[in-house]
């Protein structure tokens, strides 16, 4: 692969490259010139909606600033006082344990049931059900939800005709766990249609010679199935990653409002971001403050993606 | 076809005789209880949305005593469902039909023609897929309100087209990449421009794939709250997800009627129900395409 890529580069460099530069034929020029008319009005919006922002959202997270009055240089202040804020701290661990908890949980949950779903009949059926609450709008899911744990909730009253006292599902100690356990439900689907997706592309036949050589379910999973889905597992934890750090709805249907934010307890980085701007019925409008909070857990996620990269491209894929 | 069968034949006997029994039938059997599980919340949240509070909890599981289909009616014109619902059908149209018109010049563009910095710019819309909505909330807050774009439907759409840009590109640019040679050869050969060739030889052959990027923009635009929370801020602009959520404020404030709660929840999930339903291939296989190839 990267063999490849400095082979094209270099003959980029080369060849035609060097002589563009100079003289282009007038083929390359109208071959430029029309590359630029198709790709520029992505490149204007994209620039204008995403990058803009986020460029200037690290030069406003070095000021105090609440979007009227006129900014205030503040320097690294605002990083430093995020690290004494126990709403920021409490935010960031929820970010890190719905990453990696769920992401984990999500993931052995997912190539397990991927394993036997494979060979399963109504597979499609199967995987549609599971699929379903990830196009299914978050907000309503939550709502869902809430109702059905909340104390005087369904699930209450269904244990209550089996003769189960009502347990406390979403008091201030469970509440984070039930939301990460609704967003585990809500997500799983996808990763699970991913990995199943990779499983297929798996030939037939590694299945039959480990089988004809006697080799039990859990072998074929350890040696057949996963090592060739890794590369398809690995993208798909990147994708999660990156959901995990865009999350928002679920958690902020789940016990908030238009106009009032959820408990503290199930914040996550963007639920931070809201909070301190423009949530709550009294808007806070932090906007210094809060985007530091985002470029902070940009950077963060930023290094994990990196790192999730070399790790798990270190593992071996031949047979 | 021979070779298989008798291929097939052994394998089945080994199975059998596997030990492995009880790794045969448990995760079957949990497999089954959680689509069991699925499906009965969709039910509980189906049958809810027709019955009274009382209802509700008394009896989850069981049949409505009266059939309250005015809870719909109510949501629908009181809640504000219906001004909701058209407005989510224009910004979400309208961005996912921007979306796409946008997306696939430039995909191609970045597919398929030799210019330097295409594979640079191509990694770089890759990484846009990174960027969370959150870090870009308060610039495009503070941009929009002095271009006038705050509570309006066109800033809004604007807004939905650029951060659904990056995966429509990414994922437009794998099917273009697709197509074989030969056939843009062949239509360079019969002198067709850029332009012919964009219109008359890619798209048509990744319509598929225009047809998916549609389907996965559309469904996470009706999704979408965080962005229409910021830069929407009147009822007459509410989408969807607004409305959802401001029933649910009311319904903490004035007492709980849980069944038209539960009808707001239905109109909100029954179009997608039915658009997985009808297009499921494209909704799971757009969703999968970009990581599983």
């Amino acid at each position: 692969m990267s063999v490849l890529e400095s082979e094209r580069v270099g003959t980029d460099a080369d060849a035609p490259g060097r002589t563009a530069r100079t003289a282009a034929t007038p083929r390359q020029r109208s071959q430029r010139n029309w590359f630029i008319l198709f790709v520029l009005p992505a490149v204007l919006l994209y620039a204008l909606v995403l990058i803009g922002p986020t460029v200037f959202s690290i030069g406003v997270s070095l000021f105090q600033w609440n979007g009227l009055t006129p900014p205030e240089w503040r320097g690294l202040r605002n990083y430093e006082i995020l690290f004494r804020d126990p709403v920021f701290l409490r935010s960031l661990v929820n970010t890190l344990v719905i990453l990696f908890v769920g992401g984990a949980v999500i993931f052995v949950v997912g190539f397990f049931f991927a394993a036997f779903i494979r060979t399963m009949r109504g597979r499609n059926f199967i995987r549609s059900a599971l699929f379903f609450p990830f196009i299914a709008s978050p907000i309503a899911l939550s709502i869902v939800w809430g109702v059905l744990f909340q104390y005087r909730g369904i699930v209450n009253t269904l244990l209550g005709e089996l003769g189960i006292e009502p347990l406390e599902w979403l008091s201030s100690e469970n509440i984070f766990k039930m939301a990460v356990t609704g967003t585990i439900w809500v997500s799983a689907g996808l990763y699970l249609t991913i990995l199943l997706a990779g499983i297929d592309q798996i030939p037939p036949m590694y299945y039959e010679v480990a089988e004809l050589e006697g080799a039990s379910a859990f072998q074929r999973f350890r040696y057949v199935t996963l090592p060739l889905s890794w590369d398809v597992a690995s993208v798909a934890a990147i994708l999660w990653t990156i959901e995990a750090l865009k999350l928002f709805d679920f958690l902020f249907a789940f016990g908030g409002a238009t106009t009032t934010m959820p408990p503290v307890e199930i914040w996550n980085s963007s639920l931070f971001v809201y909070g301190q701007t423009f949530g709550d019925q009294v808007p806070a409008y932090r906007f210094g403050y809060a985007s530091a909070s985002a470029v902070l857990m940009l950077l963060l996620f930023g290094v994990i993606v990196v790192l999730l990269r070399r790790i798990l491209r270190r593992e071996p894929i031949e047979l | 076809m021979s070779t298989q069968n008798t291929a097939g034949a052994p394998r089945r006997a080994i199975r059998r005789s596997t030990p492995g029994r009880l790794f045969g039938w448990l995760p079957r059997t949990v497999i089954w209880l959680f689509v069991g599980f699925n499906l009965v919340v969709l039910a509980i949240t189906l049958l809810s949305s027709v019955k009274t509070t009382k209802d509700i909890f008394a009896a989850p599981l069981g049949l409505p005593t009266t059939w309250e289909w005015g809870n719909w009616s109510t949501a629908w014109s009181n809640s504000g469902f219906a001004v909701g619902a058209l407005n989510s059908l224009i910004v979400v149209g309208s961005a996912s039909i921007a979306v796409v018109v946008i997306a696939a010049p430039a995909a191609y563009a970045l597919s398929r023609m030799r210019v330097r910095w295409a594979k640079q710019l191509s990694t770089a819309f890759v990484l846009g897929i990174g960027i969370p909505p959150h870090i870009i909330i308060i610039p495009l807050f503070i941009e929009f309100s002095q271009l006038g774009l705050i509570n309006s439907k066109l800033g809004l759409i604007i807004v939905y087209t650029g951060v659904s840009l990056p995966f429509a590109v990414f994922l437009l640019t794998g099917f273009m990449a697709a197509v074989p040679k030969e056939i843009e050869e062949a239509a360079s050969l019969d002198g067709a421009g850029p332009i012919a060739t964009l219109v008359r030889i890619f798209l048509p052959t990744v319509r598929n794939g225009l047809l998916t990027v549609f389907i996965i923009t559309a469904v996470s635009l009706w999704n979408e709250v965080l962005i229409a929370l910021t830069f929407v801020q009147s009822n007459d602009n509410f989408t969807l997800g607004l409305s959802l959520m401001s029933l649910l404020s009311a319904i903490q404030y004035s007492g709980a009627d849980y069944g038209l709660l539960f009808a707001g929840v239905g109109i909100m999930l029954v179009p997608m129900l039915l658009l997985f339903i009808l297009l499921r291939r494209f909704v799971i296989e757009g969703m999968t395409l970009g990581v599983g190839k």
